[in-house]
């Protein structure tokens, strides 16, 4: 019943009644023809096109839109072409070497790490297995704590959305491999320095993100990736109190900080509740982990740690411990609508990632933090964080530039990858996507 | 900052707090906008776009979604900061005229309208003795680029309005369809009891489902396009009109049942004639005048006529 025609719309539709059609065209006339007080600016116009309108300015201007022919194609005609559409979390710079070099280790290191937990998670229910565990470094100067203007943007969010979950468990591999490369905190210093998300310099549509939290705004729609606003303290103070009662909450964490410990668990682990975690149980896994992790305990923390055994510090922080253990690795969808999407509960719920409006995405390829999303039209977009920041790709060889749609990609390692797209042709790439053959 | 240059209009604490914030992710030191001009454009935009008796969140959520950066390379421009026109160029230059030739779709008159654009952006018109650029309305609401293309279909559109009131009949059809003459239609005496009740099931309709039916069966647009535009995906606008359709074809039949007729008469009026299939948007167009002149770019699918 719906065949399309050549220009793409659907014959079935033309049996709608002229009459319809009529009264459509001449109550705009009558009603929408002069909608008060005139018609939207290019501004509202240009936002409304990205998405990025609250729902109620949204809803003004489709009334308008409803009703005016002119604004409707002017809409239409500053669409932007396919082909020009550009990454929206863009990082410039991403792909220097320095960047590039120290990235590849890191993904590298969280490769091995995921690929470790993923043979785990496998695992028959009986076979135990090792886990490295290590507390998320999260020393903080309470007394020193940044004024509510002007550095806000820049400190760590603490509230647990899956955002900053996924966040915390990077930053906890990253570190994890520092430690064990090293054993040393400046290594771990010198990591965060590297970390792109943590540099001074940049400060991308993240920081927004955290400045609407802070400010308890509502992100417009389509920006599912900003994290959930607590309730809006839009007072100073409150809004203080509100930090402070946060780091509160994170003492117990961060009072272990830099120990690293080395747990059995079994692999029914990642079924386990971090509140199912009771501290008669969660001692004796931990106390053995002391005795056979040789070598990782830092300083006097793990004295500290053992004879406190029964505080109920102790406990909350082996929850939070768990808590990071148990979180999956992000796993990764194409909706039926070509977006991508993203899940960190093992598949149970999915959210969007908004990498291109534009783009019908078609297939994606991740492993660990490194995933890959290819498009129609030849578009092509990266993430080395897990699908944090996208920045996009655009494979050419000898002036010859990817334009097909991208029907599959394969990595099996973060340098080496394949692609192919609807009219046969491979692409490959042995150095991350910076170089490609044609074939 | 805040301390030594508070601005000359009066934020409140929060607001205040977030402006200062906004600043310096903005870079506005880099194009020479200062602390106090920058908090004069956020008041301007906060007048424009916020009710009068706007609170404390509806301010912080409108200023928090602006593109101060861009803001601040678009106001910089306008107030002549050579670095921000570097800058802008640097950016826009290319995409400007790609768009203009995506719009005209023919090199002279894409170039044109990117020229005329440039003029009005460096601010070749004078008031006051002033130079005023079109970058200066520029608010931030949505990207820089996304405004730009906005700003060039809107020149492409006024153009084109001006054009055809000087093409003669005799142009328009050497120009091709896009100009050609409105074929008149038999007038046809229609039932005022259909009219009505069709009225009254359009009127019922939500905003955004009059949208799609208008950008569909009006304009003339495929459903990629209004997908795209609404940020969803093509068959979700497929379904949406399937049953637009099918729902106000149902109330228009039930509102003629309130008006007397019977189910049979309802349907009969309502019937698909073959010669409805040949719908002369042109000049539906032409009756609201608020886009009298408006290309249409695509003519619905039409039947011969023929019956």
């Amino acid at each position: 019943m719906q065949s399309k025609g050549d220009d793409g719309r659907l014959d079935v539709m033309q049996d709608l009644p002229k009459i319809v059609r009529d009264r459509l065209n001449s109550t705009s006339a009558q009603t929408g023809g002069h909608p008060a007080p005139g018609h939207p600016d290019a501004d509202l116009l240009a936002a409304f096109a990205e998405h990025s309108l609250p729902e109620r300015e949204r809803a003004r201007l489709i009334q308008h839109l409803a009703n005016c022919a002119e604004c409707r194609e002017v809409l239409t005609l500053a669409q932007p072409p396919l082909e020009h559409v550009t990454a929206v979390m863009h990082s410039p710079g991403w792909l220097s070497w320095p960047v590039l070099r120290w990235g590849t280790v890191l993904a590298l290191a969280v490769v091995v790490g995921a690929a470790v937990l993923l043979r785990h998670d496998s695992k028959p229910a009986s076979q135990p297995y090792k886990v490295e565990m290590e507390t998320r470094t999260a020393s903080r100067d309470h007394s020193n704590q940044p004024a509510v203007s002007g550095t806000r943007a820049k400190q760590p969010a603490v509230t647990e959305t899956p955002k900053n979950e996924l966040k915390n468990r990077l930053d906890s591999r990253r570190e994890k491999d520092a430690a064990s490369k090293t054993a040393t905190a400046d290594s771990k210093i010198r990591l965060k320095e590297i970390d792109g998300t943590s540099r001074a310099d940049k400060i991308p549509a993240r920081s927004t993100d955290e400045l609407k939290s802070n400010y308890g705004v509502a992100a417009p729609a389509g920006a599912e990736l900003a994290a959930a606003p607590p309730p809006a303290p839009l007072d100073k103070k409150a809004d203080q109190e509100n930090q402070q009662a946060q780091d509160k909450q994170v003492t117990p964490y961060s009072a272990a900080n830099a120990v690293q410990e080395t747990g059995t668990v079994n692999s029914a682990a990642p079924a386990l509740k971090a509140e199912e975690v009771v501290p008669g149980k969660a001692k004796e896994p931990l106390s053995k982990s002391k005795t056979e992790g040789a070598g990782t305990a830092v300083g006097g923390s793990i004295g500290m740690l053992s004879s406190a055994a029964t505080d109920s510090a102790r406990t909350q922080n082996r929850r939070v411990a768990f808590q990071n253990l148990i979180l999956p690795i992000p796993r990764w969808t194409i909706s039926v609508t070509g977006s991508l999407e993203r899940s960190l509960d093992a598949g149970k719920t999915w959210q969007k990632i908004t990498v291109d409006d534009h783009a019908a995405f078609r297939a994606v390829s991740a492993l660990g933090p490194d995933v890959w999303a290819g498009a129609a039209g030849g578009v092509l977009y990266h993430s080395g964080d897990a699908g944090e920041h996208w920045t996009r790709i655009r494979p050419a060889v000898n002036g010859s530039s990817l334009t097909a749609d991208i029907v599959s990609l394969e990595f099996t390692d973060t340098q080496h990858g394949k692609l192919t797209t609807v009219n046969g042709e491979t692409w490959t790439t042995t150095d991350a996507g910076q170089t490609w053959q044609k074939n | 900052m805040t301390d030594s240059a508070q601005p000359a209009i009066a934020f409140s604490a929060a607001i205040d707090s977030l402006a200062a914030e906004l600043y310096k992710k903005s870079s506005g030191e880099r194009f020479g906008i200062t602390w106090q001009e920058f908090a004069s454009i956020l008041c301007e935009v906060g007048r424009k776009y916020l009710p009068a008796v706007a609170d404390e969140a509806a301010a912080c959520e409108l200023y928090l979604n602006l593109r101060v950066e861009e803001l601040v390379l678009a106001r910089a421009c306008a107030s002549g900061n050579e670095h921000a026109w570097e800058t802008f160029l640097l950016r826009y230059r290319e995409k400007l005229y790609d768009t203009a030739l995506h719009i005209a779709r023919e090199t002279s008159a894409a170039r044109e309208l990117a020229d005329s654009l440039y003029g009005d952006l460096y601010g070749t018109t004078t008031r006051d003795g002033k130079r005023t650029s079109k970058l200066a309305s520029y608010t931030g609401r949505g990207s820089l680029e996304g405004w730009l293309r906005t700003v060039l279909a809107q020149e492409y559109v006024n153009r084109y309005r001006r054009q055809r009131r000087l093409v003669s009949l005799d142009e328009e059809s050497d120009e091709g369809t896009q100009f050609a003459a409105a074929e008149p239609e038999p007038s046809t005496a229609v039932d005022p009891r259909v009219e009505s009740a069709t009225d009254e099931a359009l009127a019922g309709l939500p905003s955004e489902e009059r949208f799609i039916l208008a950008s569909y069966y009006l304009d003339g647009h495929t459903l990629a396009e209004i997908a795209r535009i609404l940020g969803v995906h093509e068959s979700t606008i497929s379904r949406k009109l399937e049953k637009v359709g099918k729902s106000l074809h149902k109330h228009i039949l039930a509102g003629l049942g309130r008006r007397g007729m019977s189910r049979r008469q309802a349907e009969e009026a309502l019937e698909v004639d073959v010669r409805d299939l040949r719908v002369d948007i042109r000049e539906r167009l032409a009756q609201d005048s608020t886009s009298e002149t408006f290309p249409e770019k695509k003519v619905a699918p039409a039947g011969d006529g023929s019956g």
